[in-house]
């Protein structure tokens, strides 16, 4: 009884952990796609219904480790606006050179003590596996990267968030010369994300 | 063997077990026929007693029977101890049925005793018995007496029903009569209800025309009340003018009076003036004035005609003056009611006025700003599309902004985990560079003591010597290495100054310049040398021996040389006797020239 109840209703706590997932398998998806690391230091997982490549580099894992963890617990407080994934040249240069960003939009007016909320966990997977598609098939347009890069990750929040120990403020990161695609959104009835690349556009020079 | 007791000793189960030196195990066994039999089990024995366990003691036979060997030499072996045992259970036999003749004759005597006393028992309740019958009897006979009283009573109470019956039949039938009285009543009351209902339905219609009528005459009357009232207004007016007339009526009475007094006069005068005319027209002296009389009569004749309709006008005044007193009494009435009003009205108004004044201020505003209104109306509504357009561009722009990641900073702050790829990778990355840059500085160093050291260097060495070169001692040498710069600098100055002292000596007392064009030769110019080309010239051996060396100076002295070089090999001595020789010719030409 108790799993078919909530196979159909979510509460914050749920939808901050789906949604969280979604964005550990999501990155790993870019960094596999974008070839921000060999593809050697990535290996195949079923998730979704999709097999999806996610990192075995035992350095990454670990940051992801902690900072999944943070923003699970960010989006339960109802404070994360953007989560971004910042993708840089590895040169002397840092040049920026993609903008993955996932606009977070929460409804405030659920607690973690509120009624759940009737979505059912399938619906979610059917948004959650049709933006992660659309980014695999991105490659198709965005340009070439031909120098070594990297990546950061920046969470949006709200200012009034005491900022922990480990964490600490950054700027934007924004591309000059860019242009912006729209992908698609899913939402669990309570966090909706938008997802949206922005990169930079090449000299014709 | 077995044997078949008959002992009287009931049980169900193995109850009696006599054990005989404590081989054999004799049991006692119910059968189903009701009998007993005994069974013998050897203890320590592979035979399984079961068998005697048997039911059907036939079948146990036929086992027995096969183990009848087996019996008879347990039998051989204990056949005294069997005797003796049965000797003594006879005896027991004998004791236990003395004692059990005895038991049994002193039950008999209970018996006896017993049976006695029944007898005694059963003869008083005989006779008990006997007595209750007979009262029996006797209620039975009572009981039948009661009977055929009931039987009359019976008797009489079906006929006092039956009576009952007749009496209910005939209330039967009043009572259906009284129904059927009551139907048709009821029948009668619902008709005159029904009419009743129609009546009032009639009546609630005509109520009601009755009070839309009213409706409407109230209606009616309220535009009659407002007709009246504006008739009061106009009544009000027609008072005030009444008033005016009644001023006026007075003036016109006052105006009577005067023309009445005046009319009299006249009259008066006219009888004096009819004496007068008698008394002229007796003394008709006076005929020149006749005319002027008869002018002045019709003039006052004229004037009462005058004064006769204005006196019937006045009539028609004084009528006119009755009936708007009437009305005056009347407008009064309505005027005191008037007043009432008129102070509301004046409420009304002041409050009227006062919206007034400020509508037309009002009007007046805006009036004035009408014309410029429609403009800003248009301005307004030019601007609002304007702002529409501006506010879509900015949307558009605000959205391409959000999509490139902007964000407002006083409601957003932007995180990031402080050990992210990124930054590890710039931190990894200035370290290498660092510790390329010390590679560089180190193979620099190593580079340097190879070249000062040259072919002795080995790695050992190298190694040694860039441990000592740490950067402190490499400053502390490179400032004494300035130091002794500077130091060689001034030996060097100092050197420069002694060496040009020493040739200048060397010259003053020699007699000869020594230069030095290259190593190891020598140039010796004499102090008293005919031109600046004879020289001599010197080259010092490694062996440290001097040589001269051939010239045109110097081969215009072989004598000197073979003199002292070549046969005493004595430098200075050739050198000094060039010196003299050359003195001595400078001097004898001095002493020439001054002799000539």
């Amino acid at each position: 009884m108790a799993a078919t109840s909530s196979a159909n209703t979510i509460t914050l706590k749920g939808s901050a952990e789906i949604v969280a997932e979604f964005f550990y398998y999501g990155i790993n998806s870019i960094l596999y796609q974008r070839g921000i690391y060999p593809p050697e230091h990535f290996t195949m997982t079923k998730k979704y219904g999709l097999s999806i490549l996610v990192t075995t580099d035992e350095s990454l894992k670990s940051y992801f480790g902690s900072v999944v963890k943070q923003l699970e617990e960010w989006l339960t407080q109802k404070i994360v606006q953007k989560v971004v994934v910042v993708v840089s040249s590895a040169d002397n240069k840092e040049e920026v050179l993609e903008r993955w960003q996932f606009d977070v939009e929460t409804d405030q007016n659920v607690t973690v003590d509120s009624k759940p909320k009737e979505k059912s966990k399938s619906d979610i997977h059917k948004g959650i596996v049709s933006v992660i598609k659309q980014i695999t098939a991105t490659v198709t347009f965005l340009p070439l990267l031909e120098v070594p890069c990297t990546f950061n990750l920046l969470i949006y929040t709200d200012k009034d968030l005491e900022t922990p120990s480990s964490w600490e403020e950054s700027k934007p990161f924004l591309i000059g010369n860019s242009e912006e695609v729209k992908l698609r959104s899913f939402s669990t009835s309570i966090h909706k994300v938008e997802a949206m690349v922005s990169y930079k556009v090449q000299d014709d020079d | 063997m077995v044997r078949w007791h008959n002992l009287p000793i009931i049980s169900w189960e193995k109850n009696c077990a006599c054990r005989t030196n404590g081989v054999y195990e004799y049991s006692l066994y119910h059968a189903p026929n009701g009998t007993f039999f005994t069974e013998e089990i050897l203890e320590n024995s592979s035979v399984s007693y079961e068998y005697f366990k048997m039911d059907i003691p036939e079948e146990n036979t036929v086992v027995l029977n096969m183990m009848g060997e087996f019996n008879n030499f347990l039998l051989n072996k204990f056949e005294k101890s069997k005797q003796e045992q049965s000797e003594r259970m006879q005896l027991g036999e004998r004791l236990s049925d003395k004692s059990r003749i005895a038991r049994l004759e002193s039950e008999l005597e209970g018996l006896k005793r017993s049976s006695k006393r029944a007898r005694v028992e059963t003869e008083k309740e005989q006779s008990k018995e006997s007595e209750e019958k007979k009262q029996l009897e006797k209620q039975v006979e009572d009981l039948r007496s009661k009977i055929a009283l009931l039987v009359k009573r019976d008797e009489k109470i079906s006929e006092e029903l039956s009576l009952a019956k007749s009496s209910k039949d005939t209330l039967r039938k009043q009572y259906d009569d009284q129904i059927r009285d009551l139907k048709d009543k009821k029948l009668k009351v619902e008709t005159a209800l029904q009419d009743l209902q129609l009546s009032t339905r009639s009546h609630i219609s005509k109520l009601k025309n009755e009070i839309s009528r009213k409706d409407s005459e109230q209606s009616m009357l309220k535009t009659t009340l407002e007709q009246t009232k504006t008739q009061l207004h106009q009544q009000m007016r027609k008072a005030v003018e009444a008033g005016a007339n009644r001023r006026t009526l007075e003036e016109y009475k006052a105006e009577l009076y005067q023309i009445k007094q005046t009319n009299k006069e006249l009259l008066l005068q006219i009888e004096e003036n009819k004496d007068a005319v008698s008394l002229a027209k007796a003394v008709g002296n006076d005929v020149t004035r006749l005319p002027q009389l008869e002018e002045e009569n019709k003039r006052l004749t004229k004037e009462n005609e005058y004064l006769r309709a204005t006196n019937e006008n006045n009539y028609l005044l004084k009528e006119k003056v009755v009936g708007l007193e009437a009305k005056l009494s009347r407008t009064e009435n309505r005027l005191t009611e008037m007043a009432r009003l008129q102070v509301l009205n004046e409420e009304l108004e002041e409050k009227n006025a006062r919206s007034e004044a400020m509508i037309s201020k009002l009007t007046k505003d805006g009036s004035n700003h009408d014309s410029n209104l429609d403009e800003l109306k248009k301005k307004i509504k030019d601007l609002e599309e304007k702002n529409q357009e501006q506010n879509e561009i900015i949307q558009m722009y605000k959205d391409q902004k959000n999509m490139k990641g902007d964000f407002d900073p006083t409601k957003t702050k932007v995180l990031s985990f402080a050990f992210n790829p990124a930054a590890e990778l710039k931190k990894k990355k200035e370290e290498e560079e660092r510790k390329l840059q010390e590679e560089v500085e180190m193979l620099r160093e190593r580079v340097r003591i190879l070249e000062e050291m040259g072919n002795d260097a080995n790695t050992q060495e190298i190694k040694v010597q860039l441990e000592r070169r740490n950067s402190k001692e490499v400053d502390d040498l490179k400032k004494e290495l300035q130091a002794s710069e500077l130091r060689t600098q001034r030996l060097k100055e100092v050197f420069k100054r002694k060496i040009h002292d020493l040739r200048e000596a060397c010259y003053r007392l020699t007699g000869y310049l020594i230069n030095n064009p290259s190593d190891n030769q020598y140039n010796l110019i004499s102090m008293y040398a005919e031109q600046q080309s004879d020289m001599l010239l010197f080259r010092s051996t490694p062996e440290g021996e001097m040589q001269l060396l051939e010239n045109d100076f110097s081969s215009s002295l072989p004598d000197f040389i073979e003199a002292y070089l070549k046969q005493q090999d004595s430098i200075p001595a050739f050198l000094s006797s060039i010196t003299l020789d050359l003195f001595s010719k400078q001097t004898t030409m001095i002493m020439g020239e001054s002799q000539m």
